[in-house]
């Protein structure tokens, strides 16, 4: 059930990003952040995964590369995660990283990557969102935590 | 020694996840479109959704203002059908049903005062003549001074050379009408006993020349008491409001000079007897 609400959830927020959101910030992305905070590694590659498949849909010629490059953030959070003490500046520090990351591998492949500007502007706003967004999804996996 | 494992079981099957989406990813484009067709209309079809009611929203936003637009003009012309049936009917024009009127739209005015002379997009094309008279809905405006083949100059009642002969529909009491400070009308050579009170209404009393008899012109809205002055000062505040005015309505006048409304004027041929 806990799986099937954060799959909700994150099928939520790619609607949101993807109708109304197309640039900045990364909602999607900081959200993956936040569900790799907390989950195990299976499921946060898994819901990584499944969010970058959906991205990769919307141009099916890409299919496969944001799914990667989602895939391996989650996996990557979810590595580094033990190997910090964890503090509240956090989600903004991975969610910056994994931005670049993301940008980077987009840049690699051959995709189409926004000019400077927008990119300027989806950090900073992706930054700036980072730690709001965490406080809304942290909720949903408190209940669990407890058990 | 055993061999030391690289990872745990999780790790494991992440790898394998992230390296089948990678295999995606190195597929050649045609399979790719062949893989995405179907999970695409599956699970972008709320997305397909969403961005129809977005252009349905957008769409409708856009008619709604061209909606709004349309009913805006309507309603203006509505108003002025309807003033116009009013004038016909009950109005400015009672008593004259047989009159020609000819609709133009004000185009110019003077540029210092908006309000002594402007220009109509009507002209000789249309039948309109030197010197007829030109009224709105709510009353007296002005008089043609100048045509041309589509355009005519209009001289305004608050032209300071312009005089107009008036009558008190109520008292019947003439008097010589010019303008005065203010857009307001001034009475010039009411008797010092002629009746005239605040709220009556003034019309034309068609002595003139120019203006038919019975167009509102006015209605008094003072009659300041000064003893020294020889006549009976009155100040008139016209119907017409000239400096908002869109569109005016000139009379056509038949070919010759002389207007049927001043027939029962003509002053009788007197024989003087030998």
């Amino acid at each position: 059930m806990h799986l099937v609400i954060l799959f909700i959830f994150l099928y939520l927020i790619l609607i949101i990003q993807t109708a109304f959101l197309p640039v900045a910030p990364d909602l999607v992305l900081l959200t993956l952040i936040v569900y790799a905070f907390y989950e195990n590694r299976i499921t946060a590659t898994i819901l990584g995964l499944f969010a970058g498949f959906f991205l990769d849909l919307t141009t099916p010629t890409n299919l496969g590369i944001q799914a990667v490059a989602l895939g391996a953030i989650s996996y990557g959070v979810t590595v580094a995660r033990n190997l910090f003490y964890r503090t509240r500046w956090h989600t903004p520090i991975f969610a910056g990283i994994g931005l670049g990351l993301k940008h980077i591998l987009l840049r690699i492949t051959g995709n189409t990557v926004p000019a400077p500007v927008p990119i300027i502007i989806a950090f900073i706003s992706t930054l700036f969102i980072s730690l709001f967004i965490e406080n809304v999804l942290q909720p949903l996996f408190y209940p669990w935590r407890k058990k | 020694m055993p061999r030391k494992k690289i990872g745990t079981w999780q790790d494991r099957i992440a790898w394998i996840l992230l390296f089948s989406a990678l295999i995606l990813a190195l597929l050649p484009r045609g399979t790719k479109i062949k893989i995405a067709q179907l999970p695409g209309t599956v699970i972008l079809s709320p997305l397909r959704g969403v961005a129809y009611l977005r252009n349905t929203i957008v769409t409708l936003g856009r008619e709604n203002q061209r909606l709004g637009r349309l009913a805006a003009e309507l309603a203006l012309e509505n108003a002025w059908l309807r003033s116009s049936l009013n004038m016909e009917k009950s109005g400015t024009l009672r008593n004259f049903p047989q009159t020609k009127l000819i609709r133009a739209t004000v185009i110019s005015r003077d540029f210092t005062t908006l309000k002594r002379f402007f220009i109509i997009a009507r002209g000789t094309n249309n039948g309109i003549t030197l010197g007829a008279p030109v009224i709105s809905p709510e009353g007296i405006v002005g008089v043609v001074i100048s045509t041309s083949f589509s355009q005519s100059l209009i001289q305004t009642i608050f032209e300071p050379d312009f005089r107009i002969a008036v009558l008190n529909n109520r008292s019947r009491e003439i008097a010589l009408a010019r303008p005065g400070s203010e857009e307001m009308l001034h009475l010039e050579y009411a008797a010092k006993d002629a009746d005239f009170k605040p709220g009556d209404t003034i019309i034309t009393s068609g002595i003139g020349g120019i203006f038919p008899k019975g167009l509102p012109v006015g209605q008094v809205i003072a009659v300041p008491e000064k003893p020294d002055e020889l006549f009976k000062p009155v100040l008139v505040q016209p119907f017409a409001r000239i400096t908002a005015l869109e569109q005016v309505y000139v009379f056509l006048l038949p070919g010759n000079a002389d207007h049927e409304w001043l027939e029962g004027l003509k002053p009788r041929e007197i024989t003087i007897p030998e």
